[in-house]
C-alpha cells in the first residue's frame, strides 16, 4: 500500500501524538516500510573493492561468501560515503500559525525536519538546526555526537511561532559559514518581508549546496476556500479588516498564483529543489525528494 | 382622503417589529480569519462587504414595506375626496314617499318635476339608501352622519344633503304633516326649500290629543288636546269621563269636534313658518348634576311652548366639546373663567355674540332661612351661606328680603353674565318648582335665541319648533359641515399587486447575485 494512502502517517493523525521523536519514528519508518528500496540507505551499498581484512574492521561488512570460496577474511569496501550534514533551517516566523483545524504550518514543519533529521542520523549524517522566529535565529550546530539528533528534536519541540523574518544574509548568520558541501532544506511558507529568504537561498546556491525549499501552505489557503463575511487578521503584521471572501477569491488566486509561481521559478531557475505541501499531505513526498537529493551529493 | 372598512387590522403594522429584531440581532462581529498574510486579500474585499451591507438595508426595507402593504391591505381602505359643485346636479327635489305614488298627472307638483327635469335637477323619493344615481355608486358613511332611520325625514334629508356636493338646491315635497317630521330639525348649510304647498291641505284646521291620563286615585282624568290652524296651535285641557267596565276604568273623551277634523297628533297640520333654533349648553362638574338634570327637563317643557327649535347639549365641564352656544349654563362652584366673558370656555366650546352665560357664582350664602323677593314672583331658600356683592357693573335680578343679591346680570360686550348664588336644586330653593323657573328660562331664550326668529307677538305655544320651512344659508353656520363623499373606490386591488411585486423583488435580491469586481 503506498505511503501516501497510510493513515498512520498523516499529518492529522501526527497532530495527536504529542512526542516529536515518536512522531519522526513513524514517518520514517512507515516511509522506509514502503516501496522505496532504491532510496534506502545503508552502508556498502555499491561495492568497490575487496580488500584484506584488518584488526579493528567492523566484522559486519566480512563478505562470507568469498570467504567461503577462499578460506581468507576479506573486507568488501563500497563507494567511499562521505559525511552529508543535513542543515535544516525552520521559519518559525508569526505567519507558521497558521492552522487549519490541525496542524500549524509550523508544527507541519516540526513534523518535517523532525522526520529528515530522524532519517538523516540513521544514515549517520550529521543534523544542524536554524529555527528563524522574533528576528532572530536559534542555532544548533552540525554534530555527530549521538545526542545531537535528541537536541534537534528537543529545540524542535520549543519552537513557537512569532515576530519576523530575521536578514540571515545581511546578519551573517552561521547557517552560511561552512564550506562543506551541505544539504540545506528550507521548510517555510515564503511569505517574507525584505528578500529575507530569497537572499538565503540565493547564498545557498552560490555556495555550492544542495537545496530544498518546502513551502507550506494550507489546503483552503491555497484554494481560498472560505465564503461569506470576515474579520480578517494578518498574522505577520496584526493588520485587520472587515471584508468578503467571495468578492476576493478571483483576485486573491490570481495573485496567490503568481507568489507560488515565482517562487518555484526562482529555485528551480537555481537548480534546486522545490516542493509545495498542503497542511493535509503527507510527509513522505518530502522524504523522497531528500533522498534523492542526498544520494545526489554523497 | 382615505377611510378604513376593517381598520382593526392596523394592528398587523405591529409585525414590522419582527424583521427589524432579526436584522438587528443577526448584525454582529463577522467569524474571524486569520491569515498568513493579506497582501492577497486586500484590494476587493472591503467593496464587497459594502455593497452586502447595502443589500441587507434593502431588504430589510423590502421587507418593512411588503409587511406594511399586507397590514394596509387588510385594513380594507377606500380612497375618497370632497366632492366640488361640479360633481353632482344643480339641484335635487326629494319626495316624501307617501307622496310619490300619487303624483296627479296635472297640477303644481307635476309641473314642479317637469320644470325642475328640465334644468337638470334630479328627483328622488326621499327615503333611506338613495339610488345609485343619486349617490354615484358610494359606500359607507362619515363619522358625522347620523344613522338613517326609516321615516325620520330630518335624517333622510341631512343623508341627502351629505351626499352632495355643497351649492346642491334642495326641495322638499311633503304632505303637510307633522308626523313626516319628527326629532329636531337639522341645520343645513345648504338651501332647501319646504314645499308643502304642492300638496292640498286635508282640513283647515285639526284637532288632535296631545296626551291624556287618568289620577292616581282614578277619580278624574284629563286630556291635552291641540288645535291646530294655519296661525297656529293652541291647546286646552278637557276633563274625560271615566267609565268602568269590569275592574278596569276605561277613559272616553267628548268632544264638540266633527270627526273629520279629529286627527292623531302625527297627521295635525304643519305650519309653514320660519323658524329658529336655539342653542343650549349645560356644563356642570360632577357635584353639578342634579342642577343640570332640573335645567334640562325645564328646557324639554320650553321646547313644546316656544316658538323657536331649542337644542340642549349636557357635559361635564371637562368633556371637549367643539361648539358654539346661544345659551350657556357654566354649573361649576370655581365661578366663571375670564375666557368665558370673551366667548371661549374652558372645555373648547363658544359662545355666540350675542349668547348669555349662567354660571354659578362660587358665592355662598350664611346658612338661613329667608325668603327671596324675586322680579317676578317669589321663592323660598332654605339653605343661606356667605355672599359677596356683585361687581359693581352688575344689576341685581333676584335678592334676598334682606337686600342681598342671588341673581344678577352684567354685560360683557352684547353678552350677558348672569351670576346665580345658589343652586338649581329643591334642597338649596324652592325655584326649580316655582313657576319663576319657566318664566326666567323663557326670558333667557328669548334674550339669546338668534335674531333671524320671527315670533308671533301673541302665540307662543304652537308647534313651530317641528316646522320645515324655507332654510335659507345660515349666517351662523359655525358648526362643520359633513363631509361629502365622491368616488369611494377600494384601493385594495392595487396594494395586493404592489405586495406581490414587492415580494418578487425581495427573493431576488436575497438569492445574492455576486459580480465579479472590476480589476
Amino acid at each position: 500500500m503506498p505511503l501516501a494512502s497510510s493513515p498512520l502517517i498523516s499529518p492529522a493523525t501526527l497532530h495527536s501524538i504529542h512526542d516529536l521523536r515518536l512522531i519522526a519514528s513513524i514517518v520514517v519508518e512507515g516511509f522506509l516500510s514502503g516501496e522505496h528500496r532504491d532510496l534506502r540507505p545503508g552502508a556498502g551499498v555499491e561495492f568497490q573493492q575487496y580488500r584484506s581484512y584488518q584488526p579493528g574492521d567492523d566484522p559486519r561488512r566480512l563478505d562470507w561468501k568469498l570467504y567461503s570460496r577462499s578460506g581468507r577474511y576479506f573486507i568488501r569496501e563500497a563507494e567511499v560515503e562521505r559525511d552529508v550534514t543535513l542543515r535544516l533551517v525552520v521559519d518559525a516566523s508569526a505567519s507558521m500559525a497558521y492552522s487549519e483545524g490541525g496542524p500549524t504550518k509550523l508544527e507541519y514543519a516540526k513534523y518535517l525536519a523532525a522526520a529528515l533529521a530522524f532519517l538523516a542520523d540513521r544514515q549517520g549524517d550529521r543534523v544542524a538546526l536554524h529555527v528563524l522566529s522574533d528576528g532572530g535565529s536559534v542555532d544548533l550546530p552540525a554534530s555527530l555526537r549521538g545526542s545531537a539528533l535528541r537536541r534537534v528534536l528537543h529545540r524542535l519541540e520549543q519552537a513557537e511561532a512569532g515576530g519576523s523574518l530575521p536578514d540571515l544574509y545581511r546578519e551573517g548568520a552561521a547557517c552560511f559559514n561552512t564550506r562543506e558541501r551541505e544539504i540545506v532544506v528550507l521548510i517555510s511558507d515564503l511569505y517574507e518581508q525584505d528578500d529575507e529568504l530569497s537572499q538565503s537561498i540565493e547564498t545557498w546556491s552560490a555556495l555550492g549546496h544542495e537545496l530544498l525549499v518546502f513551502q507550506v501552505m494550507g489546503s483552503r489557503e491555497l484554494a481560498w476556500d472560505f465564503h461569506g463575511d470576515f474579520e480578517f487578521e494578518d498574522l505577520e503584521t496584526g493588520r485587520r479588516f472587515e471584508g468578503n471572501a467571495d468578492a476576493a477569491a478571483a483576485g486573491y488566486r490570481d495573485r496567490l498564483g503568481t507568489f507560488l509561481a515565482g517562487w518555484r521559478r526562482k529555485v528551480e531557475e537555481l537548480g534546486r529543489t522545490y516542493g509545495l505541501f498542503a497542511l493535509d499531505h503527507p510527509l513522505d513526498d518530502a522524504l523522497r525528494r531528500f533522498l534523492l537529493r542526498r544520494r545526489g551529493a554523497r | 382622503m382615505v377611510n378604513f372598512g376593517s381598520f382593526g387590522w392596523i394592528w398587523a403594522l405591529g409585525a414590522l417589529a419582527v424583521p427589524i429584531a432579526i436584522h438587528l440581532l443577526s448584525r454582529g462581529n463577522a467569524a474571524s480569519l486569520s491569515l498568513g498574510t493579506l497582501r492577497f486579500v486586500v484590494p476587493a474585499a472591503t467593496r464587497r462587504i459594502r455593497r452586502l451591507r447595502l443589500t441587507e438595508v434593502s431588504l430589510l426595507a423590502l421587507r418593512c414595506l411588503a409587511l406594511s402593504l399586507l397590514a394596509l391591505a387588510l385594513t380594507e381602505p377606500f380612497a375618497w375626496r370632497e366632492m366640488d359643485s361640479d360633481d353632482g346636479p344643480p339641484g335635487v327635489v326629494l319626495i316624501d314617499p307617501e307622496l310619490a305614488s300619487e303624483v296627479p298627472a296635472d297640477g303644481p307638483l307635476a309641473a314642479l318635476l317637469a320644470d325642475r327635469s328640465q334644468a337638470g335637477w334630479q328627483v328622488s323619493v326621499l327615503s333611506p339608501g338613495l339610488p345609485a344615481g343619486l349617490s354615484a355608486g358610494l359606500s359607507g358613511y362619515s363619522e358625522e352622519s347620523d344613522a338613517v332611520t326609516s321615516g325620520d325625514t330630518w335624517s333622510l334629508l341631512r343623508e341627502a344633503v351629505w351626499r352632495h356636493p355643497p351649492g346642491t338646491s334642495f326641495e322638499v315635497v311633503s304632505a303637510d304633516r307633522v308626523g313626516s317630521f319628527r326629532g329636531l330639525r337639522p341645520r343645513f348649510a345648504d338651501r332647501v326649500t319646504w314645499r308643502g304647498d304642492l300638496v292640498p291641505t286635508r282640513a283647515e284646521s285639526n284637532t288632535w290629543i296631545h296626551s291624556a291620563g287618568v289620577a292616581e286615585d282614578a277619580s278624574a282624568a284629563l286630556a291635552v288636546v291641540g288645535h291646530s290652524r294655519s296661525e297656529g296651535t293652541t291647546f286646552s285641557r278637557e276633563s274625560l269621563a271615566l267609565v268602568r267596565t269590569g275592574d278596569e276604568p276605561t277613559i272616553s273623551l267628548e268632544l264638540d269636534v266633527p270627526a273629520a277634523d279629529l286627527v292623531s297628533a302625527d297627521d295635525r297640520v304643519v305650519l309653514p313658518v320660519e323658524a329658529s333654533r336655539l342653542s343650549v349648553a349645560l356644563f356642570a362638574s360632577d357635584d353639578r348634576r342634579s342642577d343640570r338634570r332640573y335645567l334640562r327637563v325645564a328646557f324639554e317643557t320650553l321646547a313644546e311652548q316656544l316658538p323657536f327649535a331649542i337644542s340642549v347639549v349636557e357635559s361635564a365641564v371637562e368633556t371637549a366639546v367643539d361648539d358654539r352656544f346661544d345659551l350657556v349654563f357654566w354649573l361649576d362652584e370655581k365661578g366663571l373663567p375670564l375666557a368665558a366673558e370673551l366667548g371661549r370656555l374652558p372645555n373648547g366650546a363658544g359662545v355666540t355674540e350675542h349668547g348669555t352665560v349662567v354660571f354659578d357664582s362660587g358665592d355662598r350664602w350664611e346658612r338661613c332661612s329667608t325668603t327671596v323677593l324675586a322680579r317676578t314672583g317669589t321663592f323660598e331658600s332654605a339653605r343661606c351661606e356667605g355672599v359677596k356683592s356683585p361687581a359693581g357693573s352688575s344689576e341685581v335680578v333676584w335678592q334676598q328680603n334682606d337686600g342681598r343679591p342671588l341673581l344678577s346680570v352684567r354685560r360683557v360686550g352684547s353678552r350677558r353674565l348672569y351670576s346665580f348664588a345658589s343652586r338649581f336644586r329643591p334642597d338649596w330653593n324652592s325655584l326649580v318648582h316655582s313657576p319663576v323657573f319657566l318664566d326666567w328660562l323663557t326670558e333667557l331664550a328669548r334674550e339669546s335665541v338668534p335674531e333671524t326668529m320671527v315670533v308671533s307677538a301673541t302665540t307662543d305655544r304652537s308647534d313651530r319648533s317641528r316646522l320645515p320651512a324655507e332654510l335659507a344659508a345660515s349666517a351662523r353656520a359655525d358648526r362643520p359641515m359633513p363631509r361629502r363623499r365622491l368616488a369611494d373606490q377600494r384601493v385594495e386591488k392595487g396594494l395586493w399587486i404592489a405586495l406581490i411585486l414587492v415580494l418578487m423583488a425581495e427573493r431576488w435580491l436575497a438569492a445574492g447575485r455576486i459580480r465579479e469586481e472590476p480589476r
